[in-house]
């Protein structure tokens, strides 16, 4: 006898809704299926009534925590479409900001993973460490989300002596950081035992359903933005692609913690390496007719614009797919055969920026009858419950 | 967890008690737009406003001179995008950012 | 050889006159039109010859008569961008989904924003628009005008 289970779209804290159709079997899901929409806003309509610098604070708003790789993604393709070249301290500073923007979405991806299993305090460790990154962010870029640091031409603030130096020792914490967050991540029992084999994505599956970004990455897929098809300041930058053979969540958490420790390595050699010159080039507000494709490495994935513009100071289309769209069909797939108390770390492994459940209503699908309201909590304390009644 | 655990019991609390502590900001922080008066050049048809991406800047008319900002700080973003588009420089960002207020129509700034 | 260009040679040496556009405005990037009875041979013709292994999404512009539709591929770390246009009295084109199952979330959001009929798609629900929005209105179409109101 199966059960579906609705997880409706409501949820007040840190992430956005969706709903969730779950059909069980005992503990086990049988199918799952999702409903998306509900923080649909019209950005890609909306940006044809905006002129291109109206735009890059309207790209910035898709996400919250991947606000860099927006505009990244948006100023490179219009300065593409003009035939601008970039000056080369414009494409480092932007380049140091990605970095710093990843390593934020990555602490704060390892907070939510904990939350998610019941282990707070690697949450509250996580995201106090998450603090040194957005002093640095705030130094200098003057705000801590939504930076808009990046202009068609260049950047719009320069990065001074004293700011090297501070940003240079913030690294340095928050690589001996990464490096203990590695750990808990490779030897923790508590993480271990809720995230080992938890969530299998083998690697075919994975490439057939194209997956990206860590997620893919962890079920051994080698594909990176910044290596094949490098952007901004990457070119002149020596790095690591990091892949995982665990096809599981816990290979997710391990990608992750070392590719902090990566663009820790980044940011360093950015600082190092820093050329003098001008920041930004001079950009006319009219665009001539064309069409550009823009991609980068978002800290969730492979992130593209498209832009067509016809002659004026505003575009004819702006086509935006976000990583976390891309990865909806292979997490689906990875769910199913799992039990219901694995829902909320399979569904944050794949850093979901679009993805928040309250509201399980468990259905009875022999009889009709509505039987129970479970909240998001509620999922939350079941999983937890569930794992430790299991062991002993 | 447990030695790091240990480690934490004898470290300062990292809460600010703030309204009654402050931080210090960053310089160049940004915050309130002020505008200088004297730059500002009242015929350009509004450079500011045409570029303000929450469409925070509303002109108006000083006498039959041309026309002046009037910032609304309940949509402004906080972007800087007008102090970049003011030909004059008559626009800057100032670190004030304790700008809540009780009633709307208190947040129109006219600083003129 | 650069991979653009050894990728924009092999598709004119399959495909001949029957490809009406083929461009690289730089490295890495490919454009090709081909018209909508060609689109699923060229795919399979990526996919086995060319390697290409991921789609990355499927842009859809209203043109005015037409409909545009893109579809950009990823072979060996060069974007290949598939261009083919139907007419938007009967704008339909047939499902990839059988050569890329990638691709099932791409086609129910262009069809459901612009009401391209994907033809054979396995599951053909709205994918942003709620269900209560009325049939046959198609907001990233031209026509459909944004009401602006002011708070």
């Amino acid at each position: 006898m199966s059960v579906s289970i609705p997880i409706g779209p409501q949820h007040p804290a840190l992430k956005e809704p969706v709903n969730l159709t779950v059909t069980l079997d005992g503990e086990k899901i049988v199918d799952i299926d999702m409903r998306l929409g509900y923080n649909h806003r019209g950005i890609e309509k909306g940006s044809e009534s905006r002129n291109y610098i109206q735009n890059i604070y309207l790209t910035e708003r898709i996400c919250g925590i991947c606000n860099v790789a927006h505009t990244t993604t948006f100023c490179q393709g219009v300065e593409e479409l003009l035939g601008l070249e970039v000056p080369k301290r414009g494409l480092f500073i932007r380049t140091l900001l990605c970095e710093l923007n990843r390593i934020h979405s990555h602490l704060l991806w390892l907070g939510v993973a904990g939350h998610e299993i019941g282990f707070d305090t690697l949450f509250m460790y996580s995201w106090r460490d998450r603090e040194i990154v957005m002093d640095l962010i705030e130094i200098v870029s003057g705000n801590r989300v939504n930076i808009a640091i990046n202009a068609i031409g260049g950047v719009r603030r320069d990065v001074s002596d004293d700011m090297r130096a501070q940003i240079l020792q913030g690294i340095s914490q928050l690589e001996a950081r990464s490096q203990y967050y590695l750990d808990v991540a490779s030897t923790e029992v508590t993480f271990l035992r809720r995230t080992e084999g938890v969530g299998k994505l083998p690697k075919e599956k994975a490439i057939e359903l194209c997956a990206v970004g860590p997620f893919a990455r962890a079920s051994g897929v080698e594909y990176d933005v910044r290596k094949d098809d490098p952007f901004a300041a990457y070119p002149y930058l020596d790095f690591k692609v990091i892949t995982s053979d665990r096809c599981d969540v816990l290979g997710t958490a391990i990608v992750r913690a070392l590719e902090i420790v990566e663009s820790c390595k980044m940011c360093r050699q950015i600082i190092e390496e820093l050329p003098a010159g001008e920041i930004k080039a001079k950009a006319p507000r009219k665009v001539p007719p064309g069409e550009v494709v823009s991609k980068t490495e978002a800290p969730r994935g492979e992130l593209i614009h498209y832009i067509r513009s016809n002659g004026t100071d505003r575009p004819e289309r702006l086509k935006v797919r976000a990583p976390t769209l891309a990865n909806i069909p292979s997490v689906l797939y990875s769910l199913r055969g799992g039990y219901i108390a694995d829902i909320p770390i399979v569904f944050a492994a794949i850093d979901p920026c679009m993805a928040c459940m309250d509201r399980v209503i468990l259905l009875d699908t022999d009889h009709g009858k509505t039987k129970r309201v479970m909240t998001w909590e509620e999922l939350r304390q079941h999983g937890m419950e569930w794992y430790a009644d299991r062991k002993g | 967890m447990f030695p790091e655990i240990w480690k934490h019991l004898f470290k300062k609390r990292a809460t600010v008690l703030y309204p009654f502590e402050r931080l210090n900001v960053p310089k160049d922080l940004r915050g309130k737009p002020i505008l200088d008066e004297q730059k500002c050049s009242l015929k350009c048809k509004g450079a500011c406003a045409i570029d303000c991406p929450a469409k925070a800047i509303v002109m108006e008319k000083v006498e039959e001179k041309g026309s002046r900002p009037v910032f609304l700080l309940d949509r402004c973003t906080f972007c800087g995008q007008c102090s970049e588009s003011c030909p004059f420089g008559a626009i800057k960002l100032s670190e004030e950012f304790e700008l809540a207020q009780y009633d709307r129509k208190s947040l129109v700034s006219k600083q003129w | 050889m650069p991979a653009e260009n050894e990728i924009q040679d092999k598709l004119k040496g399959a495909f001949g006159e029957r490809i009406s556009e083929l461009k690289t405005t730089r490295g890495r990037r490919v454009f090709v039109r081909v018209p909508p009875s060609l689109v699923k041979e060229v795919i399979s013709y990526l996919k086995q010859d060319l390697g290409m292994t991921h789609i990355t999404t499927i842009t859809a512009t209203d043109v005015g008569e037409e409909i545009e539709v893109l579809y950009h591929f990823l072979c060996r770390g060069v974007t290949v961008s598939l261009r083919t246009s139907v007419p938007k009295a009967n704008p339909a084109i047939d499902t990839i989904t059988p050569i890329i199952p990638g691709a099932v979330l791409y086609e129910r959001e262009i069809q459901d924003l612009l009401g391209l009929k994907v033809k054979g798609h396995p599951d053909p629900r709205r994918l942003v628009l709620p269900e209560d929005w009325p049939e046959g209105v198609y907001p990233l179409r031209k026509e459909y005008k944004v009401k602006v109101e002011e708070g």
